[in-house]
């Protein structure tokens, strides 16, 4: 597992990275032994504080392993069967992932973006789909549970959203499902399926970009790498190109990326709020001007842009809400994104 | 032994500010560091004084025309620990600079208790002046509308066609219902004390008819003198969460989590409450268990172990101030639940970690197991940093409901804001398995609120009220202990 990554998951994020991996490794490059240091840590940590599985979110699962296996760190043998237990405990039996092992009733509900982070892991650790193969029902099941959210009508028709959340009709959302819809189906060759993968891409398009409303790097990134990934980026307008270029860019500032423009919150608050630069809105704007773009970067550039970020836990921002620390110092997501724009750097 | 000094018959006194050692320890020049909803703020101000044995006259330096002339000793009554835990939470704390010392809510009897502590505090040296803030949503209502109508009528003598604008006669609304309302309770307010009310759309009710009622009494011309009331405030304050006996200016006659001049007897007092039901009157049932518990319920099982004796502390007057102010409890039902059904619930919100800690300590303290789960609260106004966090995650935050109210149904947003609570407020650890879920609120940073047992409500609120308010109820099933152990 640790010397090749299924082509299908180095998709998930637009990463040309095998033949960059290597090299990159071979030379010792600084930021990679650092992250590489990291990553042992957070198996050491999470092995020791979680007792593995039982605390641990698929989706942090995944990003563990992802982020592993792209830098070669070594995954312990009794972890991986570990795994297979507990993914069988977590795929629903109507279709779906819960995010972790349920500790209340109202978490016992799968969620498109862990049915996502299920799948992904799946294909890392099980590349030849023998889980799907013996689970036919779990995948069609997953499959019409995944159709039966897709909005039918109305504005936001052919985004996805889950069922008791109406705010979550999101780029992200969108792109968990068709990524996962297309995952599950593609052995099907189900016609209806790429109608509904159609429709998706259409919102993203024609509603999401078109409306130039609720924009934000991350968002436009998932809504970008959406289309990307689909084939469906050569139909965008050079106008829409533009301005996806021009907002992205206009959130480059002096101590780095913002995620929103500040007029969101200062139209919302009375009082003056503290405007953060995030690691994950650069990192996600390089990819997604790279994408869209003719940008380049280099892992010099990259340096400079993670550099403020680093803690001894790993790659980081750090929120804050007036003077109050909000969250985490550094998470495994943030470490494994890192890895992957490094990944991506132009040789 | 440490001498007790008695003071005004409010009850003894368990310690005192000396205005004149506070002033000469720091030279006069006053700093005190203010951690409010997220902010902090260090204000300083330099003062003279002059001490005549009983009396300290202070000036600020930058106008020194301006005095108070204020007891040396200052004596530290159950009533004014409650009251500085009371300010603490309730009080003007100048975050926006320039302002006079002041009290901010819209219950009346908590109102009173305020005006009578710095009437006193304050050796009546300030005027106090009245404001009144209300939403305008809460006249759109036909019965509102018609109230209005028959204040215009009053006021006018005349049909609608005159000049008096609709926002006046709303003012005149909650003007009378503030007097009228102040005059039940025995105090009196001569009308040139009231300033102008506001009436806002932006005050914060949510629906037509809702209310978001709140008065403010302000010490007139206080503004230069904020800055010393605000130090013994927290010097009394820390000092008593410290648990520190004595510091610059301030002496507690014994350790403050543990000294006390009165003990409740826990079970005679709980026999003697009752409160309305729906249908009739709760009592309590209590059974004997040990020397130190009585197993009490508010029906006939009983499962809650409350301590059979309670110290009356330093430390439970000032929580007590503190859980006036900040406490989940409705104010009003602080005054009517004896007869009048009024649900009653212990619970406490607050995004200072001193708080949260001293309230889990008077948990502790007062039985076992009282402490009955904990969330973590945001404001849907910190959605984007919210939002932030869970594209850390890779993940994004899922909200029920339409409005978006309700569990965070991201569980990595769930987890994360759990250890974001344990991590910053360090008295949660050991009750971390009690953590329930994380809940996206209307407004308010970051915070923590903690649940306690419901069996305790009417014993909490009854004791809460009597020891700040009405402290001769308590006296009737107390004792005199004044061994600090």
């Amino acid at each position: 597992m640790s010397e090749s990554i299924p082509k299908i998951v180095e998709h998930i994020f637009p990463l040309e990275a095998h033949e960059n991996r290597q090299r990159l490794l071979q030379t010792g490059n600084l930021n990679l032994t650092c992250l590489k240091n990291v990553f042992e840590l957070d198996w050491g940590r999470k092995l020791e504080q979680d007792t593995f599985c039982s605390g641990l979110l698929v989706s942090e699962i995944f990003q563990l392993i992802f982020g592993s296996t792209l830098l070669n760190v070594n995954i312990d043998s009794s972890a991986k069967n570990l795994l297979a237990d507990y993914m069988s405990k977590i795929a629903s039996s109507s279709g779906g992932a819960f995010p972790t092992l349920p500790r209340m009733d109202w978490q016992r509900k799968s969620r498109i973006y862990s049915t996502f982070y299920f799948l992904a892991l799946l294909n890392l650790l099980d590349p030849h789909e023998y889980f799907l193969s013996k689970n036919k029902d779990w995948s069609r099941k997953t499959s019409l549970w995944l159709l039966s959210l897709q909005e039918e009508s109305g504005l936001n028709e052919g985004a996805f959203r889950e069922a008791d959340c109406p705010m979550s009709i999101t780029p992200e959302n969108t792109f968990w499902a068709i990524w996962s819809l297309s995952y599950l189906g593609k052995s099907e060759n189900d016609g209806e399926l790429n109608v509904k993968i159609k429709k998706a891409l259409s919102w993203v398009s024609d509603h999401f970009l078109h409306n130039r409303r609720g924009w934000s790097v991350t968002r436009l990134f998932y809504a970008v790498d959406t289309l990307h990934l689909f084939g469906e980026l050569p139909n965008l307008s050079n106008e829409m190109v533009m301005d996806v270029q021009a907002f992205v860019r206009s959130m480059d500032t002096l101590e780095g990326y913002h995620e929103y423009p500040s007029s969101v919150k200062e139209g919302y608050r009375e009082e003056i709020t503290r405007h953060h630069s995030c690691l994950h809105s650069g990192l996600y704007a390089n990819l997604l001007l790279k994408i869209i773009g003719n940008h380049s970067f280099t892992t010099n550039d990259l340096t400079i842009l993670v550099d403020r970020f680093l803690t001894k836990e790993g790659y980081g921002t750090k929120v804050k809400i007036k003077e109050y620390n909000y969250g985490p110092i550094s998470t495994i997501f943030e470490n494994m994104l890192t890895t992957v724009t490094f990944l991506s750097a132009c040789p | 032994m440490v001498h007790i000094d008695n003071h005004g018959g409010v009850g003894d006194s368990l310690g005192f500010i000396d205005l004149n050692e506070l002033l000469k320890c720091c030279n006069g020049n006053v700093e005190v560091v203010l951690n409010d909803l997220g902010v902090t703020t260090v204000l300083k101000r330099k003062y003279q004084w002059a001490s005549t044995g009983d009396y300290t006259e202070i000036r600020p330096e930058d106008d020194l025309s301006k005095m108070v002339r204020l007891p040396t000793k200052i004596y530290l009554t159950p009533r004014l620990i409650a009251f500085i835990g009371l300010y603490d939470g309730d009080g003007n704390k100048a975050r926006k600079g320039g302002r006079e010392i002041g009290f901010s809510q819209r219950e009346i009897n908590i109102h009173k208790f305020a005006y009578d502590m710095l009437k006193e505090v304050f050796n009546a040296h300030f005027l106090t002046k009245w404001s009144i803030l209300e939403d305008t949503r809460r006249f759109e209502t036909p019965e509102m509308e018609k109230e209005i109508e028959r204040i215009r009528f009053e006021m006018t003598n005349g049909p609608k066609e005159t000049n008096t604008s609709l926002v006046d006669l709303q003012r005149e609304y909650v003007r009378r219902e503030f007097l009228q309302s102040a005059r039940k309770i025995g105090m009196t307010i001569d009308e040139s004390q009231l300033r102008t009310p506001v009436i806002s759309p932006k005050k914060g009710a949510r629906a037509a008819g809702n209310s978001s009622l709140e008065y403010i009494q302000n010490l007139y011309g206080s503004e230069k003198f904020l800055t010393l009331w605000l130090k013994m405030v927290r010097i009394c304050t820390d000092s008593i969460i410290s648990n520190t006996q004595t510091t610059d200016g301030l002496v507690f006659f014994g350790k403050p989590h543990t000294f006390s001049l009165l003990t409740l007897n826990v079970k005679d007092y709980m026999q003697n409450l009752k409160w309305a039901t729906r249908t009739r009157f709760g009592k309590y049932t209590i059974k004997e268990i040990d020397d130190k518990y009585v197993a009490i319920g508010k029906s006939a099982k009983v499962k809650t172990f409350i301590r059979r004796e309670l110290k009356l502390t330093p430390f439970f007057f000032l929580v007590a101030g503190i859980y006036l102010a900040e406490g989940d409890t409705k104010k009003d039902n602080f005054f009517i639940f004896e007869k009048t059904y009024a649900p009653l619930n212990i619970a406490l919100t607050s995004s200072e970690p001193e708080y949260i800690a001293a309230f889990i300590r008077m948990l502790e303290t007062m039985g076992k197991q009282l402490f009955k789960s904990w969330k973590v609260k945001v404001g849907t106004k910190y959605e984007w940093e919210t939002e932030e966090l869970a594209q850390r995650m890779g993940v994004i935050t899922l909200r029920a409901g339409e409005k978006g109210q309700g569990y965070v149904r991201t569980l990595e947003l769930d987890k994360e804001l759990r250890n974001w609570g344990l991590a910053n407020y360090p008295s949660l650890e050991s009750y971390s398995n009690l953590y329930h879920h994380t809940e996206i609120t209307g407004v308010g940073i970051p915070r923590v609120h903690i649940q306690a047992v419901t069996q305790i409500a009417p014993y909490l609120v009854s004791l809460i009220r009597n020891s700040v308010f009405n402290f001769s109820n308590v006296i009737t099933h107390t004792s005199r202990s004044n061994e600090d152990q």
